[in-house]
C-alpha cells in the first residue's frame, strides 16, 4: 500500500513539474445495461448433474401422501376386477376422484397455460435496436459517433464542463443521447472504467490539447427506450461478444474490464 | 404592682391605639381565620375489618392468577411446523418406505465421474467470478487514481457515498419471460397464516 501511494505523489511530482503543459479532454462515457430478464439455459453438466441429484433425492425419500393415495386406488381396482364384495366405504370412496384422476387434471391444466417464448420476435428478425431481444444476455448500449473525420462505434460520451461532477456529466450524455423518455439507475458516483486516446497530431497542434481522457460510468436501464437524437447516427443494443466486433481493439479491451458478465469462451 | 407583672399590664400606648389595629374591615378585634370556612368534618365510615381484608385476598388472587397465566404462556413455545413431525407420520413410516434400490457397478461410477465433473465445472466458475472480480476492481481503481490526478474535487466526488443505493431492490431473471398484458384469473384471496397470541 505505502509503496502504490508513494508511486502515486512521485507521478504527480512528475506531471507538476514537467517542462511542457499537456492538456486533456476530460469526458465521461456511459456504460447502459439492459439485465438479462430470464435465465441462462443450463449446461449439458448442470442438465447432469442436476438429474443425478433428483435421483439420488427421491430414492432416499419416503412416499409421499399422494403416492399412498394412488396405491390405495390400484389396489382398489384389482379387487374390483375380481369381482370381490366391497364394503360401502369403500364403495364411496371409489365415487371420489382417483389420484390418477388428480395428476391429470393438474397435467391438463399446464397444457393449457401457454408460457411466453424465450425467443423473441426481435431474435429471429435480429433486431439490434429491439430491447427484447438477447432475454438471457447482457446488452449494452453502443452508438455510431463521428470523431475527427471517421465513424466508430463507442459508448456514448460527452465532454465535461466545468462546474459539474462526472456522475452529472454522464446523467447529461444520457439525456442528450437517449432523451427524456428513458428510466435509469447510476451504480454509484465513482467512474467504473477509464480509456485514455490521442488526438491526431493535427488536431493536437491546433487546439493544443493532447488528447481525451474517458471515465465511464455504469447504470442498469429501468424502463423506457432510446429516443432518435442528433448526437449519433446509429446505436444498437449489443451482447458483449457483438461488442469484440463492433469496438476497436484498445478500447474494447479497456471496456471488457468492468463488464462483468461475459462468458468464461469469450 | 405592674411593674411586677409587666407581661399582664396593657401598654398605654396600646390602648390609645387600640382603635387602629384592626387586621380587617370587620369589627375591631374580631379575627376570621380560615378554619371558620371549613365545613364540619364527616364522620368517617367504619368498615368491618373482615370485609377488608377479603377485598384485599380478592384483589391479591386476581393478580397472582394473571401472572400465573402470563408464566404459562411464556413457556409454550410457537410449534415450527417445519421441524415437528406429525404423530400419524411417525406411525406409517414403514408404509412409506421405498424398496431399496440397488444400483450396478457401471450407475455406481457414472454417478461419481458425474460429481467430480461437477465440482471441476463449479471450481472454474469460481475462479473465473474471482478474475471478473478482479478486474472490475482493478479498472475501478485505475480510473479513481487517473481522475485524482485530473482534479481532487472530481475524486471527492466520485468516492462520495450514494445514499440513493442504499433502497436499491434487484429482481433477478426468470425463468420464462413475463406475457404482456396478461390479465391473471380471479380468485379468492384466503389468509391460512395462524395467529399466536
Amino acid at each position: 500500500m505505502k509503496t502504490i501511494h508513494h508511486m502515486i505523489k512521485l507521478k504527480n511530482f512528475y506531471r507538476m513539474h514537467s517542462t511542457t503543459q499537456v492538456k486533456w479532454d476530460i469526458m465521461a462515457g456511459l456504460c447502459l445495461q439492459r439485465k438479462p430478464i430470464i435465465t441462462k439455459p443450463l449446461t449439458d453438466t448442470e442438465v447432469n448433474f442436476q438429474n443425478i441429484l433428483q435421483e439420488i433425492e427421491f430414492e432416499k425419500s419416503l412416499k409421499s401422501d399422494h403416492e399412498l393415495r394412488h396405491e390405495k386406488d390400484v389396489k382398489r381396482m384389482e379387487k374390483l376386477k375380481n369381482g370381490k364384495v366391497i364394503d360401502f366405504d369403500d364403495m364411496d370412496q371409489a365415487s371420489n376422484q382417483s389420484a390418477q384422476d388428480y395428476v391429470d387434471k393438474n397435467k391438463e391444466e399446464l397444457l393449457n397455460f401457454k408460457f411466453a417464448s424465450r425467443l423473441t420476435e426481435a431474435d429471429t428478425i435480429n433486431d439490434t435496436k429491439s430491447l427484447k431481444r438477447k432475454l438471457d444476455d447482457n446488452l449494452v448500449l453502443i452508438v455510431k459517433q463521428k470523431l475527427g473525420h471517421e465513424d466508430y462505434w463507442v459508448l456514448p460520451q460527452g465532454l465535461w464542463k466545468d462546474g459539474e461532477t462526472l456522475r452529472e456529466t454522464s446523467e447529461r450524455i444520457l439525456k442528450e443521447s437517449c432523451g427524456n423518455n428513458i428510466n435509469v439507475r447510476f451504480y454509484g458516483n465513482a467512474p467504473c472504467g477509464f480509456y485514455k486516446y490521442k488526438y491526431p497530431k493535427q488536431k493536437r497542434e491546433q487546439f493544443n490539447v493532447e488528447g481525451a481522457k474517458i471515465f465511464f460510468f455504469k447504470a442498469k436501464l429501468l424502463d423506457g427506450n432510446v429516443e432518435e437524437k442528433g448526437t449519433w447516427t446509429d446505436y444498437e443494443w449489443s451482447t458483449v461478444q457483438e461488442l469484440n466486433k463492433r469496438l476497436i481493439q484498445p478500447y474494447m479491451k479497456n471496456v471488457k474490464l468492468f463488464l462483468s458478465n461475459y462468458n468464461v469462451n469469450t | 404592682m405592674f411593674k411586677l407583672f409587666s407581661s399582664v399590664t396593657m401598654q398605654p400606648s396600646v390602648l390609645v391605639a387600640s382603635r387602629s389595629i384592626s387586621t380587617c374591615g370587620g369589627p375591631l378585634f374580631f379575627r376570621s381565620s380560615v378554619p371558620m370556612f371549613a365545613e364540619p368534618l364527616k364522620k368517617k365510615k367504619r368498615l368491618d375489618p373482615q370485609i377488608l381484608k377479603a377485598r384485599e385476598d380478592r384483589k391479591r388472587k386476581k393478580i397472582e392468577k394473571s401472572i400465573r397465566k402470563l408464566e404459562k404462556v411464556s413457556k409454550t413455545l410457537k410449534p415450527i411446523d417445519e421441524v415437528q413431525l406429525m404423530a400419524s407420520l411417525s406411525n406409517e413410516l414403514d408404509s412409506r418406505q421405498r424398496p431399496i434400490v440397488v444400483h450396478s457397478n457401471d450407475k455406481l461410477e457414472e454417478r461419481i465421474v458425474a460429481a467430480k465433473a461437477w465440482s471441476m465445472y463449479k471450481h472454474d466458475e469460481h475462479f473465473f467470478n474471482l478474475q471478473v472480480i478482479n478486474d472490475l476492481e482493478y479498472s475501478q481503481q485505475r480510473a479513481l487514481n487517473e481522475l485524482r490526478e485530473v482534479s481532487e474535487d472530481l475524486y471527492q466526488a466520485a468516492v462520495d457515498i450514494d445514499e440513493s443505493l442504499l433502497t436499491c431492490q434487484l429482481t433477478g431473471p426468470v425463468e420464462t419471460p413475463p406475457i404482456e398484458n396478461y390479465q391473471s384469473p380471479d380468485g379468492e384471496y384466503i389468509d391460512i397464516s395462524k395467529k399466536w397470541d
